[in-house]
């Protein structure tokens, strides 16, 4: 499958950040990093560039290289603050966003040609637009896959746009230093050297029997891979989350059995009406039990299938509760969490536990109230 | 004590018995199979405490006694025994020498004191049926239930084993399907109800252990919180599980009114190839057919892996149409258990549940057999 991705880096962002709110210091060198005695330089403006300051540099070498450039600690909530937006305006064309860091995002456009348009379109709308709304200039860069969506806006830079065609991606990549392969780091790039490859199409020449015998098995085909611009790592949406669940710490320890299972069934509800809300069904449902000496039991179980309904997660934390012993201790804090989730794009129906009525106790439960309804019934299906 | 016995004999009974063993550290005894010896011949026996299984072995018992020997060892030798037509067992200062050709072996025992008791039934059996429909009831059932690993609550993790009106019912359910066979039963009284819930993987040893067994019929005794299964040699108890069976009958669909009448075979086989391109996490089917058209269309499409369709023909036409998906899976466990060249799917609205049941000449192994099975709702 063809796919589209799409690289944004915005250009000297902290350094571009700092003279977006004090215009003063448009058009002069600007240096952010950390300004004690071992500071390096996180950010440099490109006008800071010109005199040989670069990013992860000494802050002392880099006063000496630019003695009357302009130096500044970082504001990193101020970055954040823009970050979000950026952000914000990415996740307008595609779900899959995957933040590199505040400064930098991969984007999957496969398939939203239906809803955007083509990607070369939207690339450009989203070059466009980031300058236009925020005041800072980016590098976009369009590919087939995350390696070299990354090269191109690195060729693109500074407030370029580059879509790399995969015809084209060959004469691309073959005059480049090998080095700016992703993955290949210095000390890999010295033993190519050595070996007198210094460009992408010297590593292409080499046969991939060859590489492995220098670099091992692996590494030998990841080289391989790399040289033909090559990779299907896929892009990671914002790190999904990978479990929801639910705990209360009792002001009091709980010894009433009656009472405690009561308390599991309402965590259930909160949990399930939480999965409802973000459109999850979950598969793992855990219980966390902290007794009156501290202690903590946590135990969980494996559903046959995928669920969001109240009445089986309950179930199955009321079953886990069961095989906890309490040993006459009371409980301090339970906790009811569900894990292996996964979007609710479909619903496998219960025989026993209905799904217009796990609706209907959710629904009841946002109208009126969470003390609206409970699980008054021990939780079998029945 | 000294036996003399038939090599294959003993072979067939400590295999037999060897399912029964439990060997947790907590009780060693439960570990050994316990041999016992009277004038009629040798009655071979292990328990787990959740299940016991006798097994008599014909034998010429010289004095009686008792004697336990570690089931793992003995499971494994007497796989390796040389050829030879007989083995003798002979007690000697507290152990037991088991001879067989040139092999001679002086086994460890156990305290047979310590061995539990087992429950034997004394009355009259509850009823009788064949064994090879007993056989067919369980296999067709038991893979229904649910895992042990998916639940610490058993009622679902057990077999629903229902005596009434001439009949056997077994039901199992994981929630999201059910498995149901009825068969025949003689000698059960006028009016007599009962139902007995039995765990699944304990009903599946059953069958492992009856199947080898030449015999007829299987008698079941329910007595002392157990039921006991007798056939030929073998007597099996199990415990029963002390929980309330979900009300299955209340789900079984009545009045679907969208019979599909497809061919078993190519049906799943074609549920088999697209369960390949189905989401890895619903693992759904879409079958959708048209009132008036005599083919059915199956679907199953994921963003990971591309698509799939393939029609399957019906024997004519529904009438209705529908567009409900399945898990294949669930589908696919079900038609596999069935001889028919037959089935007839039931439907009635894409939420509902669908039933399976043989159709046209039923085979004799499907008589009695419906499946229900929820559909998954696509959204």
């Amino acid at each position: 499958m063809n796919r589209w991705i799409l690289h944004v880096d915005m250009d000297a962002f902290y350094a571009s950040v700092e003279q977006l709110d004090n215009p003063s210091l448009k058009g002069k060198p600007v240096i952010v990093g950390g300004l004690g005695p071992r500071g390096v330089v996180a950010t440099a403006s490109y006008e800071a560039r010109a005199f040989g300051v670069h990013s992860a540099m000494p802050m002392a070498k880099a006063r000496k290289l630019c003695p009357h450039g302009v130096f500044i600690a970082p504001r990193f909530e101020r970055y954040e603050e823009l970050a979000t937006k950026i952000r914000g305006i990415l996740q307008e064309y595609t779900p899959l966003v995957e933040p590199v860091s505040l400064d930098e995002a991969f984007l999957d456009l496969t398939g939203t040609e239906g809803l955007h348009g083509p990607p070369e379109r939207v690339a450009q709308e989203i070059h466009a637009r980031i300058p236009r709304e925020l005041g800072l200039t980016c590098s976009v860069g369009l590919a087939q896959n995350k390696l070299l969506a990354k090269l191109a806006s690195a060729a693109a830079k500074p407030g370029g746009l580059l879509v790399l065609r995969p015809e084209d991606v060959q004469g691309f990549l073959d005059p480049l230093p090998v080095d700016r392969l992703w993955g290949i780091g210095p000390k890999t790039a010295q033993r190519l050297e050595a070996r007198g490859i210094h460009t992408i199409a010297d590593l292409r020449a080499v046969d991939v029997s060859l590489l492995s015998s220098w670099f091992g098995p692996r590494s030998g085909v990841h080289l391989w891979r790399l040289a033909r611009g090559l990779d299907d790592s896929p892009v990671a949406a914002e790190r999904e989350v990978k479990s929801i669940s639910q705990e209360i710490t009792y002001p009091e320890d709980l010894h009433d059995g009656e009472e405690i299972r009561g308390q599991v069934r309402e965590l259930a509800l909160k949990v399930a009406g939480r999965l409802r809300a973000q459109g999850l069904l979950g598969r793992v449902v855990r219980l966390k039990v902290r007794w009156s000496d501290f202690t903590t039991n946590t135990r969980q179980l494996r559903l046959p299938e995928p669920t969001d309904h109240a009445l089986l997660i309950a179930e199955a934390a009321l079953s886990l509760l069961a095989r906890v012993e309490g040993e006459g201790r009371g409980v301090r804090l339970l906790g009811v969490g569900v894990g292996g989730l996964t979007q609710a794009e479909f619903r496998p129906l219960h025989l026993f536990a209905s799904d217009e009525l796990a609706q209907a106790v959710v629904d009841a439960r946002r109208r009126f109230g969470e003390g609206a309804v409970t699980l008054g019934t021990d939780g079998r299906p029945r | 004590m000294e036996i003399v016995c038939g090599r294959e004999d003993l072979m067939f009974g400590v295999k037999t018995t060897s399912h029964a063993l439990g060997g947790r550290t907590s009780m060693p005894i439960l570990g050994g199979i316990r041999f016992r010896g009277t004038p009629g011949g040798m009655e071979l026996a292990a328990t787990d405490l959740e299940r016991a299984i006798r097994c008599q072995v014909p034998a010429k018992v010289d004095g009686e006694g008792t004697v336990v020997c570690p089931g793992q060892v003995l499971a494994q030798l007497v796989t390796r025994l040389p050829e030879a037509d007989q083995v003798s067992l002979t007690e000697v200062d507290g152990k037991v020498r088991l001879q067989c050709g040139e092999a001679v072996f002086d086994l460890l025992t156990m305290a047979a004191d310590d061995f539990p008791e087992l429950a034997r039934p004394s009355g009259d059996p509850l009823c009788k049926l064949p064994l090879s429909s007993f056989l067919r009831a369980i296999s067709q059932t038991a893979f229904a239930a649910l895992k042990a690993s998916e639940t610490t609550r058993l009622a679902l993790t057990g077999v629903d084993l229902v005596f009434r009106d001439g009949a056997l019912k077994l039901a199992a359910t994981n929630g999201y399907r059910l498995a149901i066979k009825r068969v025949l039963v003689e000698g059960l009284p006028e009016g007599y109800e009962a139902s007995f819930l039995v765990d699944a993987q304990v009903l599946g040893d059953l069958h492992r252990v009856l199947s080898p067994v030449e015999a007829e019929e299987v008698e079941i005794y329910a007595e002392d919180g157990q039921l006991h299964f007798s056939t030929g040699p073998v007597l099996f108890s199990s415990r029963l599980i002390q929980e309330q069976f979900p009300d299955f009958e209340r789900v079984i669909p009545r009045d679907n009114e969208i019979g599909l009448f497809l061919p078993r075979e190519a049906f799943l086989d074609t549920l088999r190839r697209l369960e390949i391109t189905a989401t890895e996490e619903s693992g759904a089917v879409t079958i959708k057919v048209s009132p008036d058209e005599t083919a059915v269309e199956v679907h199953s499409a994921s963003k990971e892996k591309g698509e799939g369709h393939e029609r399957v023909r019906l024997s004519k036409a529904p009438g209705k149409g529908i567009e409900i998906a399945f898990k294949a899976e669930y589908l696919i466990d079900a038609l596999r258990r069935m001889d028919s060249e037959q089935v007839a799917l039931w439907l009635s609205e894409p939420d509902r549940a669908g039933l399976i049941e043989p159709a046209g000449d039923i085979a004799p192994g499907d008589e009695g057999f419906i499946y229900v099975c929820m559909p998954v709702r696509l959204i």
